[in-house]
């Protein structure tokens, strides 16, 4: 099935001429390494903030609905004022695209921390990637966040190709309580994500490898809901904002040469989410040695950094560190991999 | 049935039209659709205390992980009385759980559980906390500082702790305790309880500790052993980090692992979890439910905040013996390979 959606896209077929498709076995599969699609977005702009989306069935401890109402879902060109001033931006460009590709493992690189380029799934398999632009690899990159040089040199996109992103949510957590927060991100970029897919044979099941990167400048949350009672003047906006500046978030699920990121949805509706031990099942110690070494020079890591957070105070313009408020300073998780995990959820 | 349904739903929305080869697939109606949910494993619960309202999102999941981070830091900023460029919490080669290098096998950690949380003074946020249910298995790490809750039973045998009293020649008192511990209750089993303290002075110090200790005024006592015994034991505590000759504040850099829950010596197994184990960051004292006794609350100092509460039987998450608190309890290994940490 999966193939026959995967060689529908490839080839642009639809209606009446599916009838005479056929499945692709495995070897030919393998052959497939099509150029893909690259999609750049000019002049896109998504402006709900006069829409509202309800979500319902998240429940209190009760069972009670507990009703969450997102709002003001903008996102445009950077300099937005927080989604007051939205103007068009160019998702991408087109020397770096987001891309839907089917290809060869050989021939999907990652570009590991410390700046080299590197295979990360396994060879002569066909790979379904979408990803985010390139980081860039050598010369011409560009600051991952402005004036930051912490978070990297090697992004691809350039500051006016970067988003400024917002999001409310109100959540009715007791009829006479409403919770409110209000995100409001500057110059986020996406740099380097991925997603891929691949059908692992020995499991017979479809596995992939995940990287999620988020660079901000800055990013503010909003406790309360503006115009409200104690939520009108300046002063009362800034003791109920919490601000990250120069935050930036890489999450790294996967490593397909030896640690395959695993989803599997149970009979009963829970989900299972594993990343297994990457030695599991190998006899010999020096095997095992190997893939280890290989697994932690080689394998993406999550690390997550917020230069500096502060729970309310003011900035002195709209990207400087906060002054006032509670200053928690910097804060830093680095360098975390998983030797296993598995994730499995059940009815609370 | 769910499984099912998200493959129908993903190919309809994917492809907007049916092959022949989905023939057996049936587009949901909508009818169908809108009795579609999603499975209980989260819920929003309230709360409030001391002037404060809190938000919690539960999670239904167990967690089963043996995971390494190379640099944990939270909250580096300046801080009276403290030293320039530390943080509230600061642990290098961070690792939960353990390796098994002769077999290839992980000794997972276990969380059960989780939720976050958040404290509100009216419409302001005071405080976030993300918390576990239960939690089981090996803390590993190179500690720099912790800020926050860190109880430890030190726990072992008269005879062990009477080799570590040393004794002036001319303090008779000292060598009469020293030959009652070593002697009539060589194989008594003694027990201390430490936590986040200074070193010199012994003072409670629950922001950036590097020591971990009996505070002043504590004293041994024979959980076993008669009113006597323990009275005569009560007739010694700590003082200055010092009790009958013998040290009794320890670095927190020779702790290379702890386990987290009651942990079987003997058998080198876990036999219960931990509950209340949480991360808190706030701007101000704030009182958190204790998950262990829902009638209590624990007390998290402003800034980052680390909890390790005791068991409800009143043992310290945290078990360790004297042997292990004056010589250091090595890390256990966190790293598939040659590698025992940093990987």
């Amino acid at each position: 099935m999966q193939r026959l959606f995967l060689a529908s896209l490839l080839g642009g077929l639809a209606g009446l001429a599916n009838a005479e498709l056929q499945a692709l076995d495995d070897e030919k599969l393998a052959t497939v390494s099509g150029a893909g699609f690259g999609m750049v977005i000019e002049n896109f702009l998504y402006d709900g903030t006069q829409a509202t989306i309800t979500i319902n069935d998240i429940t209190n401890g009760s069972g009670q609905n507990v009703p969450i109402a997102v709002k003001e879902l903008y996102v445009g060109a950077t300099g937005s004022n927080k989604g007051s001033n939205l103007q068009p931006v160019n998702i991408g460009r087109l020397s770096y695209p987001w891309t839907l590709d089917l290809v060869k493992g050989e021939n999907l690189k990652t570009l590991r921390d410390d700046g080299q380029l590197v295979q990360t799934v396994p060879t002569n398999l066909s790979i379904l990637s979408f990803a985010a632009p390139d980081k860039i690899f050598g010369a011409g990159g560009q600051p991952c966040i402005s004036g930051y040089a912490a978070a990297g040199n090697n992004c691809s996109m350039r500051s006016t190709e970067k988003v400024d992103a917002g999001i409310r949510f109100d959540f009715s957590v007791t009829g006479s309580r409403t919770d409110v927060i209000n995100m409001d991100f500057t110059e986020l970029t996406m740099d380097g994500s991925y997603l891929r897919l691949w059908g692992d044979n020995s499991r017979q099941q479809l596995v992939g490898e995940a990287r999620i990167n988020l660079y901000a400048k800055t990013l503010e949350i909003l406790s309360c809901a503006t115009g409200a009672a104690g939520c009108n003047t300046a002063q009362e906006l800034a003791a109920r904002t919490i601000y990250f500046t120069n935050t930036y978030a890489q999450f790294a699920l996967g490593y397909g040469k030896s640690q395959p990121l695993l989803f599997d949805v149970t009979s009963n509706g829970q989900f299972v989410l594993e990343l297994p031990n990457p030695v599991a099942g190998v006899t010999n110690a020096t095997t095992r040695n190997q893939i280890a070494a290989d697994f932690y020079a080689n394998a993406p890591r999550t690390n997550i950094l917020i230069d500096n957070l502060n729970f309310g105070g003011t900035r002195s313009s709209p990207t400087a560190v906060p002054t006032g408020g509670y200053n928690f300073g910097r804060n830093e998780i680095s360098g975390m991999s998983f030797n296993y995990l598995k994730v499995s959820s059940h009815d609370l | 049935m769910f499984k099912k349904i998200l493959s129908q739903l993903s190919f309809s929305l994917l492809l907007g039209v049916n092959f022949t080869a989905q023939a057996e697939l049936v587009a949901l109606s909508d009818e169908k659709l809108s009795e579609v949910t999603g499975q209980a494993f989260m819920n929003m619960t309230t709360d409030s205390h001391n002037g404060l309202t809190f938000t919690r999102l539960n999670l239904g999941v167990d967690i089963e992980t043996q995971m390494n981070i190379k640099k944990l830091e939270l909250g580096n900023y300046t801080r009276a009385g403290e030293a320039a460029g530390t943080a509230d919490i600061s642990i290098n080669n961070f690792a939960l759980g353990s390796v098994n290098d002769a077999t290839g096998q992980v000794n997972p950690f276990s969380i059960k559980n989780p939720y976050l949380e958040i404290a509100y003074s009216g419409t302001k946020v005071v405080g976030v906390r993300m918390g576990f249910g239960e939690a089981k298995g090996h803390l590993s790490g190179d500690i720099n500082r912790i800020t926050g809750n860190v109880p430890v039973d030190i726990y072992g045998k008269g005879s062990y702790l009477a080799s570590q009293i040393s004794c002036a020649w001319y303090d008779l008192v000292c060598h009469g305790a020293k030959g009652i511990v070593g002697g009539a209750y060589a194989n008594s089993d003694f027990a201390a309880q430490a936590q986040l303290v200074t070193s010199p002075g012994g003072d409670p110090d629950p922001v950036r500790a590097q020591f971990i200790g009996m505070v002043d005024g504590q004293k041994l006592s024979i959980p076993s052993g008669s009113g006597f015994d323990n009275f005569l034991l009560g007739l010694f505590s700590s003082n200055n980090c010092a009790l009958l000759g013998t040290t009794t504040c320890f670095s927190l850099a020779n702790y290379g692992s702890f386990p987290v829950g009651q942990f079987n010596a003997a058998t080198q197994q876990f036999t219960d979890s931990a509950k209340g184990v949480f991360l808190s960051m706030q701007t101000q004292n704030v009182q958190w439910r204790d998950q262990q006794d829902a009638t209590k609350f624990v007390e998290a100092l402003a800034g980052a905040f680390m909890n390790l509460p005791r068991n409800a039987d009143g043992s310290a998450a945290i078990r360790t013996s004297f042997q292990e608190a004056f010589e250091g309890i090595p890390r256990v290994d966190t790293c598939l390979g040659p590698q025992t940490k940093g990987c």
